[in-house]
This record gives C-alpha cells, structure tokens and sequence, in this order.
C-alpha cells in the first residue's frame, strides 16, 4: 500500500516498511532510548535471519492518506521518560517529514519496560 | 579509591561550599548565554531551545542543591543528580542530567575532591551518559564532554589544580567543539557548531570561574547582567581564549604584596588568571592579549623571576596539525576496495579522483610508468582488494605485475586500455560489492564503450591506405589510425563518424591542453545540431598530446 506522492511527470510511492525503517532509525539515535520492544512476528523472523531490523517496533500505519507511527521502546533507567519520549516523538516525526516530505499525523510511544544499565 | 602518592598530585582541594558555588556559577553562566546557544540549535530538531531548555535543567540541579544543608559534595552532587533529573527539558539537558548523574555516583562518599577525583568524575560522567543510547550521535555534547573529560583526566594526572584541570577540559572539549561540523553534515549546512555541546562547555566555564574564588551569588536572586567583569571574563575564558593568545606565566617579588589587589587588577587583562602565593612570594598566571602590560604592571610591586611567555596560538596550530597527521592515520584502516588508475591531464585526474580513485598516477602514451611505480601506489591505498585501471594498453602488462610486488592485498587488473574505458568501468565500481561483482561489472562496461582519440603525427608514414605526413592530425578508434589530415576539426569530426557515434546515447569528449575551449564549443555545436537527441558531456580534460579524447555509450 504505501503512500503516494504524484504530479504531472509520475508518481512516488513509499511503503509503510521504508516508513517503518525511517522511524526506527531515527528512534535510536534519540538519547535515553536503550531498545526497541518487538511487536510483530515478522520482527522475530527477521532477526533470526540475523539482519539488523530497523523497523524494529514501529508500527506504520497509513490511512486516508494520514501517517501515524507507533512505537514500542524501551527507555534506559534514570532518565526523565517524559522528556525521553517527548524527544523520540518530535525526532522521529521531523525525520520522517523531512526524508519523505509526508505530514505525519501522529507519532504514538508506548514506553514497554525500563532497564536499568549497571 | 586508590591514592596515589600525594606529591605527584595537585593538593588544592574542592569542598562542598565551592561544589555548590560552581552548580550556580554555572546556571549563571548559561543564563547569560543561552540566547546564543539557542541559536545554534539544528539538532536533532531545529527548534531553537537547546539553550534554554539545559538553562533550565541546571537551574532546577542548582535549587536541589540550595536545600542541603550539609557540607559534603557528595551530598550536594547527588542534590545535583536528582535536580536535573527532575528538571531535565529536551534531549540536552536529559544527557546533561546524566552526565551530572555519573558525576554523583563518581563522587559519593568523599566530603571533598581534589583534581583526580573533579577529572574521574567527569569522565564517570560521560560514562554514564554513553550508557542511556543505543546509537551515540557523534559531534553532539557527547563527544564534547567526552573529550572534555579526556582534557581533564590528562591534566589532573599532571599534577594541574582543579582550576586547570578545568581550563584544560573546557580547553579540550572547545576543540572537539570546533569540530563538531566534520562529523553532523547538518551543522556544517547550518554553519554552526553543535548548541548542546556549546552549552555543556560554558557550563564548566561557570565552573572555573566559581572556583577562582570571585563569584559568590544567590540562586534565587540572579542580577539580570553579569555580576563584574571578572567572573565573566573567567566564564568566557577558553571559549574565546584566542582572544589571549599569550599565556605569561612569572614569579613576583616584592614586600608586604596583596594578592586579592593584584587579582582584580590583573583580572581585566585577560582570562585563565591565576594569583597564588604570599606576601613575600607571588606566581602570576594569566592569558593575555599583551604581555608586556601585564609586566609592566607587576613591575610596580616588585622584582620579576622566572618569566614565561608563550604563544597559545602558535602551539594550537601545532597540535592541530599533529592532529590532523593521526586523523589521517587513522583513516586508513583498511576498507574492502581500493583503485589505482593511470591517467594524465589534469581534468582527468579530477575526473578520476571524484569517481573514487584511490591513488592516480600520472602517464600515458608516452611515459609509462614502471611497474614499481604502480606496487607504490598500491601500497598507499588501504585495502585488501586493489583494482588497477591502466587506462592504456601498453601499461596493462606493468599493471600485471603489479600482484608478484604485493603480498598482503589482492591485486585485480581491469584491462582498460583508454580513459574513457577507465571511466566506464569506475561508473560501475561498487565500493560495497563483492569482488566477483566488481570484477564482472567494471570488465563488461569496457566493452560497451568504444573509445577515440585525436592526435599528431611525429613524422611521415604510410598506414595501411592512409599517408601520413608529420604534423598531421591523426584520429584513431580502439587504437587504430581511421583518419588523418589537416585540420583539427574535420578529423574530429570524422573519427567521431567512424565510431559510429549518431547511434550511441551518450558522448563524452575531453579536450586536451592544446585545445581551445572555442574549438571544442565548435565540435560540440555540431554534434549537437547533427543529432540533435544524443547526450553531449564536454569535459577540460588538460590532457597532453592527445587533442580529443572521445568515448561513445
């Protein structure tokens, strides 16, 4: 499915997987944020077969051309998670706009667990 | 802890007073300063707080720690730690909060610090804050306050006080500061350095200037400027430190000196300032912008000794430049591919180097370099497998040789005997491929190319049906003499004709150092009204003896 920019001389489609990955990478450089919680059967899939997955738990989903982006975290211990959430948001969603010029309706964190680092 | 023999170290010591003195000093000094930081910010999001947002964090560290009654630092650190916890804003002060975090754990127990202990606390500072991300972004207040913590490490087991184990990490991370734009592409876009790691440095600004022992204010009631010259002047200090680039450094002597006198006056002449001793016994440490004024000055209470005066600039650019050569070092590590080509005409080396030619050498028809000449660029490439684009047929056979001169790389010939073959074959290098791919990719792209090539004659011959007089223009295809007469541009014209170039999508002409520019505008108007739907590249390729070089796709 995906979403689709065209104009006169064609069109552009991205998926939600290249959405998906966009997001993922932007959430792991975000400070605080020491994991990601796998959501889906096919993340486990794709890490059996030993690839780096990106799209770890992000969820994309594309409706009536609206862009909204779940993600499933895992947030380091002693960090403010409010201000590490707030951060993922506000990244991911300007990393996303920026690289593939969509409006991103919403981007959602579900903080799944919190771990300590020694 | 471990203490090593007191004697190899600075025994000026930190209390908790001062501890808490440099957690307000520090809010000072962003407060004065977090406009500026502000605007720097581009990253991650360019929303213009990075300032403000870690002014804040510290503020509410420093109000945490206002509440403690006790005199330990490790009780006002922890104050500290959970302050900026509480308080922290945006993704700089959360790393912020973490460093202050390391800091705390670093400290605990010890009712006072001496400089080991200031410097491990920064560098458990930064350990921590590593620790809390998956993916560190370089060239963020990470790698500042990494290299500041370096700095101060290095200077504190020098036997430096905690000022100047201060003025060296602030000295430091300024460095890596600078540096910043090399690494996150979107600050050198923007022009600026990295805002969080801006901020973290004036931070410890206000740190030194506390502990030079002038600034005493209340939190709670901040003046809205600068308290006096001094304390700003020690806050700017190292950030602007090439403002005073002559540190001077001498002994005073005299009868009945007054330090604090000789402190605030000295104070307004330049940053880093350092008054110690007695009455009797004065050592003067300053960076200046004008040394002799500050003797001149010092001349009034007693006899100088022991004068030092050096250029801070001189010895940046000198570190800098030591720096650079193990930058560059460091830079090869091995990758998987490497390519030598042979070429000449310095366009065409352009042209090579930007496609990704690790070493060039120059040469061609008539000087041919040697096969040690290749093995030598060969061995200045790092990487395990090297492709050689001899670019000409008569060097191929040197190019082969090459493998029997390197041991400990692979060494593949790409049998290119012309430089628009060389070029074909770069177009489908793969710097991430295998060698298999890169080895099929680059030799079936030279046979998709044909290659032509406009010269002189030497001297009289007779080839095949053609006569050839000296100082004819010859055009060859693939090697061989086609053409030959007069004028330049009808042999150009016609050696094109030979090569078949109205069916080919794309030619690519280079012209030589002997050409006008207005000669090969003239070739390339015809080309282009002839036929009028084949892509046209025109390059100055600066070639010797060849007038045009030609390769038609």
């Amino acid at each position: 499915m995906g979403k689709e920019i065209s104009n006169e001389y064609g069109s552009v489609d991205i998926s939600e997987g290249v959405i998906a990955t966009i997001a993922g990478a932007a959430a792991i450089e975000c400070y605080g944020l020491v994991g990601m919680s796998s959501r889906k059967s096919t993340d486990k899939v794709v890490e059996l077969l030993g690839r780096e997955n990106l799209s770890r738990g992000v969820v994309v989903a594309i409706q009536e051309n609206e862009v909204t982006i779940d993600l499933y975290i895992i947030v380091g211990y002693g960090m403010k998670i409010s201000e590490v959430a707030m951060n993922v948001m506000e990244r991911v969603r300007y990393t996303v706009e920026n690289l593939t010029g969509f409006s991103v309706n919403k981007v959602n964190i579900n903080v799944e667990s919190v771990r300590v680092l020694e | 802890m471990v203490l090593e023999p007191e004697a190899v170290f600075s025994d000026e010591i930190v209390n908790g007073e001062q501890w808490k003195q440099m957690i307000r000093a520090g809010v000072q000094a962003l407060e004065d300063r977090k406009r500026e930081v502000d605007a720097l910010n581009v990253f991650p999001v360019p929303d213009g707080d990075t300032g403000t947002n870690m002014f804040l964090t510290i503020q509410s560290a420093a109000k945490k720690a206002e509440e403690i009654k006790g005199t330990m630092v490790s009780e006002i650190a922890a104050a500290v730690s959970a302050g900026s916890l509480m308080g922290a804003r945006g993704n700089s002060g959360v790393i912020l909060s973490q460093l202050l975090r390391g800091m705390a754990k670093s400290v605990e127990g010890l009712y006072e610090v001496n400089a080991r202990q200031l410097a491990q606390a920064l560098q458990s500072g930064v350990d921590t804050a590593y620790k809390a991300v998956m993916k560190p972004v370089e060239g963020t207040i990470l790698t500042v306050s990494r290299e500041a913590a370096k700095g101060a490490l290095l200077k504190a087991n020098q036997g430096g006080n905690p000022v100047e184990t201060l003025c060296e990490a602030v000295r430091r991370g300024q460095e890596a500061l600078q540096k910043t734009p090399d690494v996150l592409p979107v600050l050198k876009q923007a022009g600026v350095v990295d805002a969080g790691g801006q901020g973290f440095l004036i931070i410890l600004s206000g740190w030194i200037a506390a502990l030079e022992g002038d600034i005493a204010f209340n939190i709670e009631e901040i003046p809205p400027k600068p308290p006096e010259a001094e304390g700003s002047a020690a806050g700017n200090m190292a950030l602007d430190s090439l403002e005073y680039p002559y540190c001077t450094e001498f002994l005073l002597k005299g009868r009945d000196l007054i330090i604090e006198q000789i402190r605030k006056d000295l104070a307004r002449r330049g940053d880093c300032l350092l008054v110690v001793g007695e009455p009797e016994l004065v050592k003067v440490h300053i960076h200046t912008k004008n040394p002799g004024k500050i003797l001149d000055y010092a001349m009034q209470w007693g006899t100088l000794h022991e004068i030092q005066i050096h250029n801070m600039l001189a010895q940046n650019e000198a570190m800098a430049h030591d720096r650079k050569e193990t930058k560059e070092a460091a830079v090869a590590v091995p990758k998987e591919h490497g390519v030598v080509a042979v070429t000449m005409g310095q366009g065409i080396v352009e042209i090579f180097t930007k496609l990704g030619v690790d070493e060039v050498l120059t040469g061609g028809q008539t000087m041919n370099p040697s096969t040690e000449d290749i093995a030598e660029a060969v061995r200045r490439v790092a990487a395990d497998n090297i492709y050689i684009l001899p670019n000409n047929s008569n060097i191929i056979l040197a190019a082969l040789q090459v493998q029997e001169l390197i041991e400990d790389k692979k060494i593949h010939v790409i049998p290119s005997k012309s430089i628009s073959q060389g070029i074909a074959a770069l177009l489908n290098f793969i710097p991430e491929g295998t060698v298999e791919e890169n080895i099929e990719g680059m030799e079936s792209a030279l046979s998709r190319v044909q290659s032509g090539e406009v010269t002189y004659a030497v001297r009289d011959s007779q080839f095949d049906s053609l006569n050839i007089a000296a100082g004819d223009v010859l055009g060859l295809v693939e090697g061989i003499i086609v053409v030959n007469g007069r004028d330049l541009l009808s042999v150009a014209q016609n050696t094109l004709e030979k090569m078949n170039w109205r069916q080919g999508d794309l030619v690519t002409i280079f012209y030589g150092q002997d050409v006008e520019r207005a000669e090969a505008d003239q070739l390339e108007k015809w080309l282009k009204e002839s036929q009028p739907q084949v892509d046209i590249e025109i390059h100055a390729g600066g070639q010797p003896i060849y007038f045009y070089i030609f390769s038609v796709e």
